[in-house]
This record gives structure tokens, sequence and C-alpha cells, in this order.
């Protein structure tokens, strides 16, 4: 699976995530298949769970923060309320189904991605993009982002490291510094774009984007991206609704 | 008669903010030769190197290889110039090895195979063969500057310009950085810091101080000049100093 080319991963990717959110939220024997599939695409990849669940568990609080408030402000049927003063707070029974429905369908499209992520090198998947028509400039910036910000997160911890080698103030203070070394950090990466920009001129960069072609796909990547689909197609009509 | 790698007449350049930072240089550089321009710090070395191949462009005339540099040889003049940025950070911004040495040679819109061929052939030069798919951030320094130069060697250029190319690098690095320089056999310019490897690599030397050309001549004289060293905030190199032994 890691092997198999990035265009085939990123397009049953897409297609799988949008076979899940276009899901009805009551189709529980669905969402039940897509875990399944992902689960054994997760076995024969040899990722290990621990690492995919990190990953979702992250993205995770921003779909719920989103989420939380879902079933207190979609009207029906009231299932719990409260009163305080002259408000009343009430969970109606399509408010948590349609939490419900959010949650499931952010946790399995996000777990998809996840995989891919995880099976795909960065470089590859930008490959990929690109092949698919993805805007060569958009790329190109994904491509200077992944290059860079460990850079930028190494220069950050070497200021850190060195304000606290010759800091003693207390945390509330620290605020101020914070902010002047962000300041730091911002004017340190425009001097450097502008280098790697000269770098770049260096080598004959005139401002158009050439990329290299790509070779043609395997039918063995196209077999496993059609299989992919197809069972999620077939957990999708298990559900018995389209 | 042949022209000159590099001719530069009358060259002077201030940076947008008024700063000047090059003036009035004048200097022939001959096919095949490696020429080292000393320094103290500021006196913009770096600014000259990226006059080469016209990254900047300032008053006055630069000449490479019988072109002029300008707009309309702007792809030809950085075919035939190669610059080695100091920092490799700068130099290596792609997520991966090969595609940093390609950038050049697709960038020259040259063919698939071809490409492979030149990215094969400078990695193995600089002893980086097999690391194709590697990240730069995972590189050691001392890797990463050797990738640097096969970024440059991809092009096959007739001209390298190196800046501070063995800053940061320790001994064992920077000895083996010299030998692949010392193998290669386009014409060389060298802005540094490191007298030492200017003795050792430069026939002939330039000293540059506050964007002027204060004298030029041959290296172990021209660095043996103590007055002359410590008035540019240099030092006589110690292999010099102490003589042989």
């Amino acid at each position: 699976m890691h092997r198999t080319d990035a265009r085939v991963k990123c397009v049953a990717c897409v297609c799988c995530v949008l076979l899940i959110v276009t899901t009805p939220a009551t189709a529980v024997l669905s969402f039940t298949g897509y875990a399944l599939i992902l689960l054994a695409l997760l076995a024969v990849s040899r990722v290990p769970i621990l690492h995919i669940v990190r990953r979702t568990l992250a993205v995770m609080p921003f779909v719920l923060l989103i989420a939380a408030c879902l079933p207190f402000i979609k009207r029906g049927e009231v299932m719990w309320s409260v009163a305080w003063g002259g408000w009343t707070l009430a969970v109606t029974r399509d408010g948590l189904r349609l939490f419900w429905g959010v949650f499931v369908k952010s946790s399995l499209s996000i777990f998809c991605v996840a995989l891919l992520t995880a099976t795909t090198r960065f470089d590859c998947l930008l490959r990929g993009m690109e092949s698919l028509r993805c805007p060569r400039l958009v790329v190109m910036l994904l491509s200077f982002l992944y290059r860079y910000a460990f850079l930028f997160s190494d220069d950050l911890m070497r200021m850190l490291r060195a304000k606290r080698s010759r800091s003693f103030r207390p945390a509330r203070s620290e605020a101020r510094i914070l902010a002047g070394m962000l300041g730091m950090l911002f004017v340190r990466s425009y001097e450097r774009a502008e280098r790697v920009y000269l770098a770049m001129c260096s080598r004959g960069f005139d401002g158009t984007i050439v990329t290299p072609g790509r070779p043609a796909l395997g039918a063995a990547d196209l077999a496993l991206s059609g299989g992919v689909i197809a069972c999620f197609a077939a957990a999708r009509l298990a559900g018995g609704i389209w | 008669m042949e022209s000159p790698a590099i001719e530069i007449i009358s060259l002077s350049f201030s940076y947008p903010d008024g700063v000047p930072a090059l003036h009035d240089i004048n200097l022939n550089v001959a096919r095949g030769e490696t020429v080292g321009i000393v320094g103290p710090n500021g006196a913009g070395k770096s600014t000259l190197l990226m006059h080469l191949n016209g990254v900047l462009r300032g008053k006055g005339t630069v000449r490479v290889m019988g072109l002029d540099v300008n707009d309309e040889n702007a792809r030809k003049i950085r075919r035939l110039v190669g610059l080695v940025f100091q920092d490799p950070e700068d130099q290596l911004f792609t997520p991966t090895v090969y595609e940093d040495v390609a950038f050049g040679p697709l960038q020259m819109r040259y063919p698939r195979e071809e490409i492979d061929r030149r990215v094969r052939d400078a990695l193995r030069t600089v002893g980086m063969e097999g690391f194709e798919r590697r990240s730069s951030h995972h590189l050691s320094f001392g890797e990463k500057k050797r990738v640097s130069l096969a970024t440059v060697l991809a092009l096959d250029p007739e001209i390298i310009a190196f800046d501070e190319p063995t800053s940061n690098l320790d001994p064992c690095s920077r000895e083996e950085f010299i030998s692949y320089l010392m193998a290669l056999p386009a014409t060389k310019v060298i802005a540094t810091h490191d007298l030492e490897l200017v003795l050792q690599l430069c026939g002939h030397t330039i000293l540059l101080s506050g964007g002027t050309i204060v004298t030029e001549g041959e290296t172990r004289e021209l660095l043996g000049d103590r007055a002359l060293m410590e008035k540019h905030r240099l030092r006589v190199p110690l292999s010099l100093a102490l003589g042989p032994r």
C-alpha cells in the first residue's frame, strides 16, 4: 500500500470521504462497514493503529467544538431541558442525531486522510496532487511549507532556549517577550524567503513553475484503488439508503 | 583571443535602502582559474558573487564567458554560472534531495532522461548517490553542503562561485569538501574567511574591503602581507606565518 501510486490513493481517498459524508446519519450498518474496511486497510498497510488514532484525535477537538452546540440549536422533540432565569437550554432528538452524524462522518473521514498521509511520503503526495491538476502554485507553497516548517520550529526552539538561559522573569511578563520573538521569527523567515528566491533564480527560475512528468499508472494501483472504492460503495449500499 | 571567464568593468551597487555595497569594481578572471575573494565582514563579497549570474544587477558591465549579464542572456548565464550559497538551507528548498538537484535542469527544460542522468552524475561527484529520496532536512550539515554543490553541478556550469564554502563544517567534512572543490574542472571564485582554504586552492586572490577592491595578486604574497591583512581585519594564515617546518 505504501508503494501504490499517490495519484490513485488521492482519488480513492476523496471518493471514500465523499461516500462517507453523503451517507445518512441513520445508516449505522454503512458506518460499521466503512470502519471495518479502514481497519482492514490499516492492517494491510502495517501502520501502527496508535499512530492513526493519535492523528485523528489531534483534529477531533476542532470538530467537536463545532458539533457540540448542534444538540442545543436544532429544533425538534425535546429530550432534556434545563431552565435558568429566563433562558431554557434544551437538547433535542434531531440535534443529537445531527451531532452523531457529524461526529461519525468526521471521525471516519479524518481516519481516511490520516491513513493516506501515513502511507504516502509527503513529496509523493504533492506530486500526486499536482498530477491531479491541483494548481502548481498551491503545490509549490505546500512544498515550501513542508520544507521550512521544521526549520522555523527549530529556530523558535533555539530562540526559546536562548531566552530561558538568560531570563528569570515571572511567567506573566513573558507574553511581551514571546511576541517580540515571534516578530523576529517573521523577519528571519522573510529574509530567508528572499535568499531562497535568489537561490531559485540562480538555478534558472524565471517565475514559471516547471515540474517533471509522471509515469503512467500501473494496473495494480488502479485495481487497488478501484477495489477500495467498490468496497466503500458496497458498504454504502448495505446501509440501504442512497 | 579567448574572452576571460569573468570580466567586470566599473561595477557599483547599492541596496534598495540606499546602503552602498560595491564601488567601482574592475575584475578579470581567466578561464579555468581559481580565484579567492577575501575581506572583512560586510566587505561586499557575497554581493559581488550575486552579480556574477545576474541575480543582483548594479551599474557597470559584467560579462561571463563573453556574454553580457542582462535579461536577454539570463537563461544562458544561469546555466554558465553556478552559485553555491553560504547556508545550504537557502539552496535546498524542495522536500527531497532529488528534486533539489533536478530543479536547475528542470528549469532548463531538459528531457526527463537527461535530468535523471544529470542528477545521478552530480550526486555521484559529491559522493551522495543513494540519497535521492532523502529529505534535505534530515541530512547532516556536511551532507547538505555537498548536495548544495550537486544542485549547481547538475547544470554543468563553466564557472562556480562559492560563498563561504567551508563555514560551519567540522575538520573532516571541510577536508572532504575541499577535495571535491579541487576535483572540479570549472573556473572557481571562492569568497571566504577561510584563508587556509584560499592558500590551498587559489592561485590569485582579491582583497575586498568596504565595497572596493583594495588590491589583488598572487595568493601567498597577498596573504603573507601582515600589515595589509591586519589593516583589513584579516590575519596571515597560520601555515604561512609559521612557514614550512
